[in-house]
């Protein structure tokens, strides 16, 4: 739902086994950043994903911690397949130092790479919310660093919610994100 | 250096068929000089040729069909568990049911015709295709088909870029097994039911016992399958698969 360019989504109660894991809740989300901490294992994956699947009037982006491009595909084609917006990819990829990766496939880039090129094929499907897991997992602090400045330029040019999840909420500090906390069991979230 | 090691072994293959012709009847079992004269005769007549087009056109026709027919029942199958739980069953009785059968039941039911032939090892040949495209479709990572949902690709773009790369080490192993089973059921059918074809001399040449024709005609074939194996298959199963040696780069670059 919008309204004012707040962008709210909710998610319904999720089970695993049988067992409640995830409340079910919402979030009003303002343009910019908002990052969601709590334990590993506590279900920050699963209310990402519910909230994808949940929110059908919201064009929802997920990019998942593991970088799922094609590894068959260049990272042109990559991009290609979400967007025919040639022009825009290639804007965003200068932006965020992965230009000259256009025609390497993933297998031939970094893990850091990937992240990265992961975002920016997020970012050129248009969506409406953003949604990131675990992007700064495995990465070193280089990488970090390169990511937030990604993020950054993300929340000055395009004015949509950027959701993620992350147990190193240090990570994120830079970025002075709205913090909420996933926790308890089953989990629901609160705001810190 | 892996030709030359394949050269090698074929050699040494050659030097034990001329030790145990050396020792044997060599009406039962010529040598390769015999065998090696026997071609150059069939070649020099213009009948290899012949028969060997005739063989080779059937083989590509119905190694086509049941290439598509096996592709298709293969990904229903491991896409549709309900479809996979009612007729599994069905492709291994298919698997299991004789070649001969098959053939025979055609030619009963189509007559001696090309396309009972060719509709016999389409049936025979579909269901190992089928059994291999379903495995692979049931090893399908389940994170492309998470990322293909959320980013709303097409059915189209799901088929052409997530799902035949990852079929691909499948339809090669289906190619290879396939191929070199059809060219020997078609064997069978032309000794049945074809007035040509590698098969229909086979026979003709077993009346005769000129064994040393029949080895030239097996051996053609053999060839002709390895030159396909060498000059089509692998330079295009070593394209497809190139990104699978992608990633030491990887640990390189930031």
């Amino acid at each position: 739902m919008f309204k004012d360019g707040v962008v709210t989504v909710s998610w319904p109660n999720c089970k695993f086994d049988g067992k409640e894991v995830l409340q079910s809740g919402q979030l009003a989300l303002h343009p910019g950043c908002s990052v969601v901490s709590g334990d590993s294992g506590i279900g920050k994956t699963t209310m990402l994903r519910a909230i994808a699947q949940n929110n059908s009037k919201i064009r929802s982006v997920l990019v998942f911690q593991e970088p799922t491009l094609l590894p068959w595909l260049t990272l042109e084609e990559n991009l290609a397949l979400v967007s025919k917006e040639h022009e825009v990819a290639i804007k965003w990829l200068d932006s965020f130092g992965l230009y000259n990766c256009l025609g390497l496939r993933p297998g031939q880039m970094s893990l850091g790479m990937q992240r990265r090129a992961a975002i920016v094929r997020g970012l050129i499907a248009k969506p409406d919310v953003l949604l990131l897991d675990e992007p700064s997992a495995s990465l070193d602090q280089l990488n970090i660093d390169r990511l937030l400045d990604c993020l950054v330029e993300i929340i000055h040019s395009r004015s949509i919610p950027i959701l993620l999840v992350s147990h190193q909420i240090d990570h994120f500090e830079r970025l002075k994100a709205k913090q909420f906390y996933l926790g308890g069991s089953p989990a629901f979230i609160r705001v810190v | 250096m892996r030709i030359v090691e394949a050269c090698l072994s074929l050699l040494g293959l050659l030097l034990l068929w001329w030790g145990v012709s050396a020792i044997s009847d060599p009406l039962v079992l010529p040598p390769p000089d015999a065998v090696f004269y026997a071609l150059v005769t069939e070649i020099g007549t213009g009948e290899l040729w012949t028969h060997l087009g005739a063989t080779l056109f059937r083989v590509v026709m119905a190694f086509g069909l049941a290439w598509m027919v096996g592709v298709v029942i293969g990904v229903s199958l491991g896409r549709i568990k309900l479809l996979d739980r009612w007729f599994w069953s069905w492709v291994t009785t298919f698997l299991n049911l004789p070649a001969l059968v098959v053939i025979v039941v055609c030619y009963l039911a189509l007559g001696m015709t090309e396309t009972a032939a060719i509709l016999a090892v389409t049936i025979n040949k579909a269901p190992l295709i089928a059994v291999n495209v379903r495995d692979g479709v049931r090893q399908f990572d389940p994170k492309y088909d998470e990322f293909a949902s959320n980013y709303g690709l097409s059915f189209s773009q799901k088929v052409r870029s997530i799902w035949i790369p990852q079929l691909e080490p499948f339809l090669f192993t289906a190619l290879r097994t396939g191929l070199s089973l059809t060219w020997k059921v078609i064997l069978v059918v032309e000794l049945i039911g074809r007035s040509s074809g590698v098969g229909f001399q086979i026979h003709l040449y077993f009346q005769l016992f000129e064994v040393d024709v029949i080895l030239a005609y097996a051996l053609s074939f053999i060839v002709v399958m390895q030159l396909i194996e060498w000059l089509c298959v692998r330079p295009l199963e070593k394209y497809v698969q190139r990104w699978r040696s992608d990633g030491q780069l990887a640990q390189l670059q930031v």
